[in-house]
């Protein structure tokens, strides 16, 4: 079980999380749906452990466990993956050498043994091809000159080989065509299973009607002010925002 | 040589005993241009901050201190190589064919004209401690690449510093004829406290020769200038990378002069650290029309390393149609570490194509925390892109043992700074 609990987090004077509460079971699927700068993006960032911002109260539980004192990479290995919504470019690190470090990192950490070469290679070959991640692709420089679909696709790449217990996607859906969308919801839900839970983070419907949740939360200014069924998202495509108002712009 | 007027300038006693090096060899035509060459050093002396080449390293103040000149000792010939210990010449094995030497002091007795002009009126000439180096210097070798000789295994100059606390002004001059094709690595290595070295390679390119050079500064001498003189003639290449990963106070100084329809790629890359203060300094001067150089320095400083790049590019009022391209970053990996970034551009001709960028940054927190977020710690994902950075320079070095050489420099220094 994800828990997070009263979290209040700020950069600088600019507080942006006020309070925040939310549960995400093993097995679930739980949207975050709210309008720009409800604090969505910090919420995932604070969650996989960006160090640039400050929580000033509240607690992230990973099954019981408060990780706010861990690392990033520490968060990684208890099985936290965020999917950024800008994955970053890397020049000058292949994308398999990336994985590759990804992968044993987090084993090593967890005290299993690392992956020979060609284990990892026929992991990395079943994995990619499901998600038609070319071999060529992953020889290029992490995300360099990736468009948009493909960057996104190599996030759900990383989830797959990475296998999560709890996985944030942070607005997955930006920056795809319909059919990009359509590949990497397969992705997404090929991963669903009753030991990993999800938090998609999105703007709009359109995702939930390819990754359909179980829960969906309405986030406003910094807290979570609705909870509902996948009938609420359908009801925000409808009417909007409004009757959540959003007091400042925080990204 | 240009000469500057002897002014009234008066020397410290560092720049006397420097001076006092200077022996004669008995051949007028020789000592009268080593002398040029001492009077050109006597009118500038030691270079300060006040020189512009020499701004941001003020040799005055470093150094303080003239020791004796350096010995060898005996050591074993290897192949294709020129062993200079505490700057004498130590040995040289046997050359592939079509690559013969004469050592400077011959060249210098028997005082031919044509050999004097090739090492005393190079690019660069005008530097006070170029021509103090060629004043003093009286160990060194001139080698010459015969015409069309292709596929000759790598010439070694090996400058390795073994006795503590000496001066060394080798001086060498490699000549390829006209089509030859030769790849020559300069390296300087040694564990001697207190040594001072002021070494140049003089490379002149007849037409349609190639030359790769690679200059591996990894010796932990006091003071090390290493200056390389190119003259590229019509059609000439040039492909040089150096690398300083060692040393207390290390200056490249690159000149070069380019002729029609000639290339120039100069790549560097410099690993500083603790105290350490990296200079390369470059002019690069296109003379003549459709010519084109490139250059790409890259360098990673941590501690409190002062890191220095000035690149001159100078395209004079005949050079037209010249293709110039020059880049600069560094990345900064502690808050102490310091990076002087200068390009420069002199365009006399109108009708060019020359550029440049220079950039400093510290590792991007963006790409550290993507590494993090999938497992990687902080050390490990650091060590992942400082490599990154530096990969890029060692990427387009298609020898093996050349390219591993100096990756082991950059995983000695990525070592260095996990202990």
């Amino acid at each position: 079980m994800l828990e997070i609990k009263n979290l209040h987090v700020s950069i600088g004077d600019k507080k942006i999380l006020r309070g925040l509460t939310l549960t995400v079971h093993a097995g679930e699927v739980a949207a975050i749906m709210g309008p720009n700068g409800s604090g969505k993006s910090t919420l995932s960032y604070v969650i996989a452990g960006r160090s640039d911002y400050d929580v000033t109260d509240g607690e992230i539980l990973v099954d019981g466990e408060n990780i706010l004192e861990l690392d990033a990479h520490e968060r990684a290995a208890k099985g936290l993956f965020l999917a950024f919504q800008y994955p970053i470019e890397i020049p000058g690190v292949t994308t398999m050498t990336f994985l590759k470090a990804s992968v044993n990192a987090q084993r090593k950490q967890r005290g299993e043994a690392e992956l020979s070469t060609p284990d990892f290679m026929k992991k990395v070959k079943a994995a990619a091809d499901k998600l038609n991640v070319s071999q060529e692709m992953l020889r290029r420089p992490l995300n360099v000159g990736f468009s948009g679909g493909e960057k996104k696709r190599l996030e759900v790449l990383q989830m797959s080989l990475l296998e999560p217990h709890y996985a944030i996607l942070d607005e997955t859906d930006s920056g795809l065509d319909i059919d990009a969308l359509r590949i990497v919801s397969e992705g997404v839900n090929a991963l669903r299973s009753k030991e990993r839970g999800f938090l998609v983070i999105t703007h709009y419907q359109r995702l939930l009607d390819h990754i359909v949740p179980d829960v969906v939360h309405v986030m406003s200014k910094g807290r979570i002010v609705k909870t509902g069924g996948k009938e609420l998202a359908l009801e925000l495509e409808q009417n909007g925002y409004r009757d959540y108002s959003v007091e400042e712009a925080v990204q | 040589m240009t000469q500057h007027s002897t002014s009234k300038l008066i020397l410290s006693e560092v720049e006397h005993a420097l001076c006092n090096v200077f022996t004669t060899i008995g051949t007028a035509s020789s000592d009268d241009k080593r002398a040029q060459a001492l009077a050109q050093f006597k009118s500038i002396g030691l270079p300060t901050h006040r020189l512009e080449q020499w701004h941001y390293s003020n040799l005055k103040r470093i150094w303080t201190h003239a020791a004796p000149i350096g010995h060898a000792q005996n050591i074993a010939a290897e192949p294709n190589s020129f062993h200079f210990i505490n700057g004498a010449l130590a040995s040289v094995g046997a050359l592939p064919a079509g690559v013969t030497y004469r050592s400077l002091r011959d060249v210098l007795r028997d005082g031919n004209e044509a050999d004097l002009t090739a090492l005393f009126d190079c690019a660069g000439a005008n530097d006070p401690i170029l021509a103090l180096n060629l004043a003093c210097g009286l160990e060194g070798v001139v080698i010459d690449v015969a015409a069309h000789t292709h596929s000759a295994p790598f010439i070694h100059i090996i400058h390795e510093s073994r006795s503590p606390d000496f001066s060394a002004f080798p001086v060498c001059l490699i000549r390829c004829a006209e089509g030859a094709e030769l790849s020559v690595v300069e390296h300087y290595k040694g564990n001697a406290q207190g040594a001072h070295t002021l070494s140049s390679l003089h490379i002149h390119m007849a037409s349609h020769a190639k030359v790769s050079h690679f200059c591996d500064a990894a010796s932990h001498d006091q003071l090390l200038i290493a200056s390389l003189s190119l003259t590229l003639s019509d059609h000439a290449q040039c492909h040089s990378f150096g690398m300083i990963s060692q040393g207390d106070f290390v200056r490249r100084q690159i000149f070069a002069d380019v002729h029609a329809h000639a290339h120039l790629d100069l790549r560097g890359l410099t690993l500083g650290h603790a105290k350490h203060h990296a200079d390369t300094t470059l002019i690069v001067n296109h003379l003549k029309p459709q010519s084109t150089s490139r250059e790409l320095f890259k360098h990673i400083l941590d501690d409190q390393a002062v890191g220095i790049y000035q690149g001159k590019v100078i395209v004079h009022s005949i050079a037209q149609k010249t293709d110039g391209g020059m880049k600069s970053h560094a990345l900064l990996l502690s808050d102490t570490a310091v990076m002087n970034n200068k390009p420069e551009l002199e365009i006399y001709a109108d009708d060019v194509v020359c550029g440049h960028g220079a950039t400093v940054a510290q590792i991007n927190e963006d790409q550290l925390f993507y590494l993090m977020s999938r497992g990687i710690p902080k050390a490990q994902a650091q060590a992942m892109l400082i490599d990154a950075f530096a990969e890029e320079m060692l990427a387009d070095i298609i020898h093996d043992d050349v390219r591993d050489m100096f990756a082991e420099h950059i995983s000695a220094f990525m070592t260095g700074r996990a202990s």
